[in-house]
């Protein structure tokens, strides 16, 4: 059995491109499927595992698969904002709790999403500063852990927002945000974000600015007009970029707060009583809708998973290609080896022995073949992290 | 439709892969300190009666500064922000509460129910750009100066009290203001104010007024100003208008003022204090029972 083993050793180190090609041959018929597997899975119980934190999403009509991943993984969409009329009913609900999420801007060129939300938000999702603190007034953010490392910011760091539209001169301009807390690190999305107050999403929007005081404005040409009561200014009055201690309370909104957008709302309802509430007087809304998030998944995975199959059929058929490949190797390399069975029968080899020895030739191809398969595997779970950050 | 799912779902498989770390379904519950944080003094007071001591009440507005124009430190608003429970006035009281970052679930504005009954009052305003005129509130926050207003501000922080520190009962307590609150609404229906016509040196008197069937006019006068001329032109004007004979002051004026005005127009000065700050001694009862005291004493 030694003698098998060290003679399909020998042969293999005799004839190394051979085997290597052979083994290669069979690591990718056997890597393919087991890859895309294992990173399905993982995508899966992840998708899962996020949707579950949010047993319901409330958001503009629309897509669901938008509304779910705007709220979820902070992506930008052409959804229409939700007014904040809908969180506000939402508070008013008994055994709910609700979560605004405004999530329409980035900062540092489009690199880090700024997520506007409560400070219930950190709480609900346990997120917590490791350094600093948490925001306290409008301008201030705390930053991911990820973020704060791929940007080089801590506690003391600010940062712009990033302008819509940079070339209309009348849209809001980027505003500095101080950061003032680094949070832990969670394995979530939120590790890449920066996170705002609701008042701050709003100064982003242009709908809340700040000013020098409208009555103490001397300047004639920023005064459209004077009276007791009112004071008409011109719309060149320069608002203020960057919020301080001094001038935070100076930030102000235009208009009613019920009609300030929200990107969607985060519902956690007591039961399923309140669930089944809020689902009944939002879908009968004709601007809202009300999303299950993991049905939402469900609903991706069963696309996922006709993909699946279809690299499952492709890969079933490269393996029984690579079989019938490693069959004709087999039958073509025993004629090719016929002299050297047959010295090896001369010097007293049994039959047995020799096909012992073919044996050990097939496992150890196969062995090597898997082991590499697994490493390929692993190293595609690796990779998926970076290749998902450079996609988005 | 099916190209853009195609990309969706190739974008969202790599999101999935990068989270390896995603928490437990459960959402968290945070640590809070078990206590209530009151904006304003009124507030606070309601809120120390309900809980009878068994819940802490902080009122952490500095006894110096103004509730109205107060602007709380970062500390402070942390502070707010790990509070169980977050008791306001509401009606624009308290300015900053509107954009401060705190958990809405845990606030109580305590004139919520009745919203659609307050007074509006004269404000300025500003407007610039496309955006239009500002829309500030109007609105008279002085709401628990009407005691039966303040049961109600009282029954709804009692509600909330009850909601946010299971276990406890502020039944008892709740009655028990309830019933000083209603002495006091007696007193001001025994002072016999109705028809009457009266001047203030500031706007906080409009709920009483409603409630007690009396007119009162403001005209703007700092309590702390010794501007004698300028007093008493100003009430001049007022009482040239409709006559008045008694001036209500948020406090006592300037002596040479107060006896200015009853010397030359036969305007009585009374000192009604909204209470807005918690004062040097005894508390929004005793403080609203002088009052009384002092209104109904004028008006004999």
């Amino acid at each position: 059995m030694t003698g098998s083993a060290y003679l399909a050793l020998r042969y293999a180190l005799h004839h190394p491109l051979r085997t290597g090609v052979l083994a290669a041959c069979v690591a990718v018929a056997l890597a393919l499927p087991a890859g895309s597997r294992a990173i399905l899975e993982r995508f899966e119980s992840s998708l899962y595992a996020r949707a579950r934190t949010v047993p319901l999403v409330v958001g503009a009509k629309g897509s669901r698969f938008d509304l779910a991943f705007s709220a979820l993984y902070f992506r930008a969409t052409d959804l229409a904002p939700t007014p904040y009329r809908e969180y506000a009913e939402l508070l008013d609900e008994p055994s709910v709790r609700a979560i605004p999420v405004h999530a329409r801007f980035t900062a540092s060129g489009g690199d880090v999403p700024v997520v506007a939300t409560s400070i219930e938000y950190l709480e609900t999702r346990g997120l917590a500063p490791d350094e600093g603190r948490v925001f306290a007034r409008v301008g201030e953010a705390v930053i991911g852990s990820r973020a704060a490392e791929r940007l080089g910011l801590g506690v003391g760091g600010w940062v712009f927002s990033d302008q819509r539209e940079l070339y209309d001169i009348t849209s809001p301009p980027s505003v500095k945000l101080d950061i003032v807390g680094v949070l832990g690190e969670t394995g979530t999305p939120d590790d890449d974000a920066l996170i705002v107050d609701l008042e701050t999403a709003w100064v982003l929007e242009g709908i809340a600015h700040g000013h020098d005081e409208a009555e103490e404005i001397e300047r004639a040409d920023l005064v459209i007009g004077r009276s007791e009561e009112h004071v008409a200014l011109s719309g060149a009055v320069v608002t203020y970029q960057e919020i301080t201690d001094e001038n935070a309370a100076s930030f102000h909104l235009h208009g009613p707060r019920d009609n300030l957008p929200l990107s969607s709302i985060l519902v956690y309802p007591a039961d399923d009583k309140a669930r089944t509430i809020v689902r009944t007087r939002v879908d009968a809304s004709a601007a809202a809708q009300a999303i299950v998030p993991t049905r939402v998944i469900d609903d991706l995975i069963a696309f996922l998973l006709r993909i699946r199959a279809l690299i499952d059929a492709l890969s079933a058929i490269l393996l029984l290609s690579t079989l019938t490949l490693i069959g004709c190797i087999g039958v073509l390399s025993y004629r090719v080896r016929a002299a050297e069975i047959r010295t090896l029968g001369e010097i007293g080899c049994a039959r047995g022995t020799v096909g012992l020895m073919f044996a050990f030739e097939a496992g150890g191809v196969l062995a090597v073949a898997g082991a590499v398969a697994g490493v390929v595997t692993l190293a595609a779970l690796g990779l998926a992290e970076p290749l998902m950050r450079a996609g988005l | 439709m099916r190209l853009r799912l195609l990309a969706l779902a190739c974008c969202v498989w790599l999101v999935g892969c990068s989270e390896s770390g995603e928490r437990a379904a459960t959402p968290t519950e945070p640590e809070l300190e078990r206590a209530v944080y009151a904006t304003a003094y009124p507030v606070a007071y309601f809120a120390e009666r309900i809980s009878g001591g068994t819940v802490p009440v902080r009122l952490t507005v500095p006894e110096d500064a103004d509730p109205v124009s107060w602007q709380p430190s970062a500390a402070e608003i942390a502070a707010f922000q790990g509070a169980r429970l977050v008791v306001t006035n509401g009606a624009g009281f308290e300015g900053w509460v509107g954009s401060a970052p705190l958990a809405r679930s845990r606030i109580v504005e305590s004139t919520r129910a009745f919203e659609d009954e307050l007074l509006t009052i004269e404000t300025a305003t500003h407007s610039h750009g496309p955006g239009g005129e500002h829309t500030h509130e109007g609105i008279d926050p002085h709401t628990w100066m009407d005691p039966v207003q303040a049961q109600r501000q009282a029954r709804a922080i009692a509600s909330a009290m009850g909601e946010a520190f299971e276990g406890e009962d502020f039944d008892a307590n709740l009655a028990a203001l309830i019933e000083d609150l209603a002495s006091l609404d007696r007193g001001f229906r025994d002072a016999g104010l109705e028809g009457l016509s009266l001047l203030a040196n500031h706007g906080t008197y409009n709920y009483l007024a409603r409630r007690y069937g009396f007119e009162v006019r403001t005209v703007d006068l700092d309590p702390g100003s010794e501007d004698v001329v300028a007093a008493v032109e100003a009430v001049r004007g007022a009482i040239d208008e409709s006559p008045a004979l008694i001036m209500l002051w948020e406090a006592a004026p300037a002596e040479i003022v107060a006896s200015a005005l009853e010397r030359e127009l036969g305007v009585r000065s009374v000192v009604m204090s909204p209470g807005e700050r918690r004062p040097g001694s005894g508390d929004y009862l005793a403080l609203m029972r002088e009052n009384i005291l002092r209104l109904a004493e004028a008006g004999r």
